[in-house]
Formats: C-alpha cells, sequence, structure tokens
C-alpha cells in the first residue's frame, strides 16, 4: 500500500482511496477505541465517527505520520462518545468478553478451538479491559497505546499531544496502577505471568 | 530493610525496559539490581504486567468503517473552497477584517481632526472658497485706494460701506501727517492674506489628501474582499464538514 500516494489522491477527493486507508487502519482504530471505552457498539460509533472526522479534516493533515494523526482524532472521537454516553445509561463492561455471541460482544481477531482455553482468554482480556477501565481516561489512553498497541514514546506523544518526559512519567504511574489491579485477577493469570507467589 | 521504591526508581525501571537509558546509565541500574533484591523484584513485577498487557488480542472489527462514496464524494477535497485549507481561510478573514478595521479607524481619525489631517480637511474645506476671498481681497484694494484720498480729504466725506468704514476706523488711529500709506495698509492685508491662503490651499488640497484617500479607499476595498473570500471558504468548508 502506498500510503502517501492514498492520502494524496483522497485530499483530492478520492473517497475509494480513502476507503483502503480505512481498511488499513480500522483494526488498530477499533481496538484503541474499544479499550479506551471499554464498550464495543460505542467503541464502533467512536471509530466511524473518526474516520469521518478524519476525512473532512484531510485538508489539514500537513504529512508526518498518518497512524498518529487518524489515532488523534480518532482517540477525540472517543473522549465525544464517552462524554455522550455518559448522559445515557450504557451497558456493563462485562458484556465486552463474554461467550455468548449476542450483539455488542467483541470477537477476537484469532481464536482457537479449546473452548476452555478460548474461556480462559477472554477472561483475562476481560480482567485486563476492567483495570483499563479503571485508570483515569488520560492514563488509560498511555498504556493502550504504549503497552497493548506497543507504539513508541514519541508516536504516544504525537497521538496524545503531550510531552515526551510526561509520557514517559505518566506511563511509569500507569504500569504501577495496572501491576496493583491485575494483583486481583491473580487466578486468571497463567501462571508465569503471576506478579506475586501464590 | 525497605519494602518499596520510589517514584523515580520505578520511572528509571520503566526506561530501562522500555530501552531508553543510555549506555551509562544502564550499567549504573544494572549495578543496582544487582545489590538491591527488591529493585530486582519491581523489575520482574514490572516485565509481567506488561507482558500481560501485551498479551491483549486484537478484537474483529463488527463492521468496516468505510465511507460511502456516493454520500461523501461531494465534501472532497476537489472544490473551490477547499482549495485552500481551513486555517488560510481564517486567516484572510481575520487579516481582511483588520485591515478595514484599520481604515475605519483611520477614517474616523481624519473625521475627528487629527493635526496633520485637520490641516488637509480644512484646506479642502476652504480651496472653493479662495477664489472667492482674492476677489474680495481685489475689491478691497480698489475700495482702499479711493478711501485713502477720501480720509484726506476728511472723515465727513467719506462714502458709506463697509470698506469705506474700515479705513476710517484706520485713518482714525493713524497719525495725522504720514496717513496716507499706512492708511492703506488695514485694506491691503486681507489682499496679502487671501493671496497666501489661496496658495497654501492649493497646494494641500491638490498634494496630500488625493493620494492618501484613495489609498484608504483602495485598502479598505482590498481588505473587505479578502475578509469576505475568507468568511466565505470558512462557512463554505462547514457546510461541507456538516
Amino acid at each position: 500500500m502506498d500510503e502517501e500516494a492514498l492520502i494524496r489522491a483522497a485530499q483530492q477527493g478520492d473517497v475509494n482511496a480513502y476507503n483502503a486507508l480505512v481498511l488499513h487502519y480500522q483494526s488498530l482504530a477499533f481496538n484503541v477505541a474499544l479499550r479506551i471505552i471499554g464498550e464495543a457498539d460505542a467503541a464502533a460509533d467512536a471509530t466511524q465517527e473518526g474516520f469521518i472526522s478524519a476525512y473532512h479534516a484531510l485538508d489539514r493533515f500537513r504529512g508526518g505520520s498518518f497512524k498518529s494523526w487518524l489515532l488523534r482524532i480518532v482517540t477525540n472521537a472517543c473522549y465525544d462518545e464517552m462524554r455522550r454516553r455518559k448522559r445515557r445509561p450504557q451497558s456493563s463492561l462485562d458484556a465486552v468478553f463474554t461467550q455468548d455471541d449476542s450483539a455488542g460482544t467483541a470477537q477476537f481477531a484469532t481464536e482457537g478451538d479449546d473452548p476452555e482455553e478460548i474461556a480462559e482468554s477472554r477472561e483475562l482480556q476481560q480482567a485486563i479491559l476492567n483495570c483499563l477501565q479503571e485508570l483515569p481516561e488520560e492514563q488509560r489512553v498511555i498504556a493502550i497505546m504504549a503497552d497493548v498497541e506497543g507504539f513508541s514514546y514519541e508516536e504516544i506523544a504525537d497521538v496524545t499531544g503531550i510531552a515526551l518526559g510526561t509520557v514517559k512519567s505518566r506511563l511509569s504511574r500507569t504500569r504501577r496502577r495496572l501491576r496493583d489491579c491485575l494483583q486481583a485477577y491473580r487466578e486468571l493469570l497463567p501462571s508465569s505471568y503471576r506478579l506475586a507467589d501464590d | 530493610m525497605r519494602t518499596t521504591i520510589s517514584e523515580q526508581e520505578f520511572e528509571e525501571l520503566n526506561a530501562y525496559l522500555d530501552g531508553t537509558l543510555s549506555r551509562a546509565e544502564v550499567d549504573i541500574i544494572e549495578r543496582r539490581l544487582a545489590q538491591d533484591p527488591l529493585l530486582q523484584e519491581e523489575l520482574e513485577s514490572l516485565e509481567k504486567t506488561i507482558s500481560l498487557l501485551r498479551m491483549s488480542e486484537r478484537v474483529a472489527v463488527p463492521r468496516n468503517f468505510t465511507l460511502d462514496p456516493e454520500k461523501y464524494r461531494q465534501s472532497a477535497g476537489n472544490s473551490l473552497f477547499d482549495f485552500l485549507g481551513r486555517s488560510w481561510y481564517a486567516g484572510m478573514a481575520t487579516a481582511g477584517a483588520f485591515v478595514v478595521a484599520a481604515v475605519f479607524a483611520v477614517a474616523l481619525f481624519q473625521a475627528a481632526g487629527l493635526p496633520d489631517q485637520s490641516l488637509v480637511s480644512e484646506s479642502v474645506e476652504v480651496a472653493p472658497f479662495a477664489a472667492e476671498a482674492e476677489e474680495e481681497a481685489q475689491s478691497d484694494e480698489v475700495a482702499a485706494a479711493p478711501t485713502t484720498a477720501t480720509s484726506q480729504r476728511g472723515p465727513d466725506e467719506e462714502a458709506g460701506g463697509d470698506v469705506a468704514d474700515f479705513a476710517d476706523d484706520a485713518a482714525e488711529e493713524a497719525p495725522a501727517d504720514g496717513a496716507g500709506p499706512e492708511l492703506s495698509e488695514p485694506a491691503a492685508q486681507p489682499e496679502g492674506e487671501a493671496v497666501n491662503s489661496t496658495q497654501t490651499v492649493g497646494e494641500r488640497a491638490t498634494t496630500p489628501a488625493a493620494p492618501w484617500s484613495s489609498l484608504l479607499i483602495a485598502a479598505g476595498v482590498a481588505g473587505g474582499l479578502v475578509m469576505l473570500i475568507g468568511v466565505a471558504g470558512l462557512v463554505f468548508g462547514a457546510k461541507q464538514s456538516a
């Protein structure tokens, strides 16, 4: 995929070129949104809103990392969506990673055949998601970018618009909180990942 | 024996694991890790936490988030008003408004009578009367000559009229013997003033006033146009976004 050519074409009004970019980044954008918001339907709405906003703002993209630029817009769309949802009743976080395939339940991109394995994996994912949701918003975004999606400090600073030094110190505090939170779920964790001796 | 590590030490452990420390800093922290079991323990728990978080699996997207080409084609970046970015239009609107405001302010100051400009406007107002003043001065001159003679003859022989009265007053103030040339002075004075003011008026009215007014009008029109283009760009851009 020639990203630069697609961006240029999209800036000229080629919706199909933009859609090629959407298809490339939608999994990343949706997963970031899902972990920021903690609810599949709301994450999908925020992702869609983010892609629409990014399309309208394409003329303001002046080069650099398109991924960071796009994720900044999607992240802002997530904050907007969370504010909207706060004014309305929302479904429980438990609905995100359950085994039934009802609407609003997230499905993993790759999943094994062993039902027991699937169940354990989903519980672990739910535990991680719950701990992420307990973080303040600004720490949550950094944890998702750094440790879930593997962004560099520079990329995180680019997406969040905060200074590199702040990213480092905030990530350190965030990981400490996450470690303490995940301790509570240690019976769900694989033995090699248990944080304290049982 | 201590049971917790400081925030600073935890931050250093993070930087160590993320590989953002210099070689020298790595050496220092590794020496401390070798001597401090608590620091070692904290490092291990931090490593496990990061590993757990990295076990987060990607969730399949519930649907494609592509845009409908039919719906979004019109709002693509190829229209006239997308030619420049929104920030450009905002800048144009601001700059245009600033120019218009500046022109308006200058015009107001002019109307209120700034020292320099007041001269110009006064001159412009006086200019049409310059010829009239000159004419008056000439008639004064004409009137003054006989008046002098008259006054030499005596006040009782004077004819009526303003000029004659004025000459009469002057004659009263003047010494009796050398009255002739001096008596003509008051009558001649307006002529001199009128000529001088006519020259000044002519120069001031034609030289500085006209170019400044033209420049102000041109700047105002240009500023207004730029502001209108900027505002139009913003309005159309907002409509397209909506």
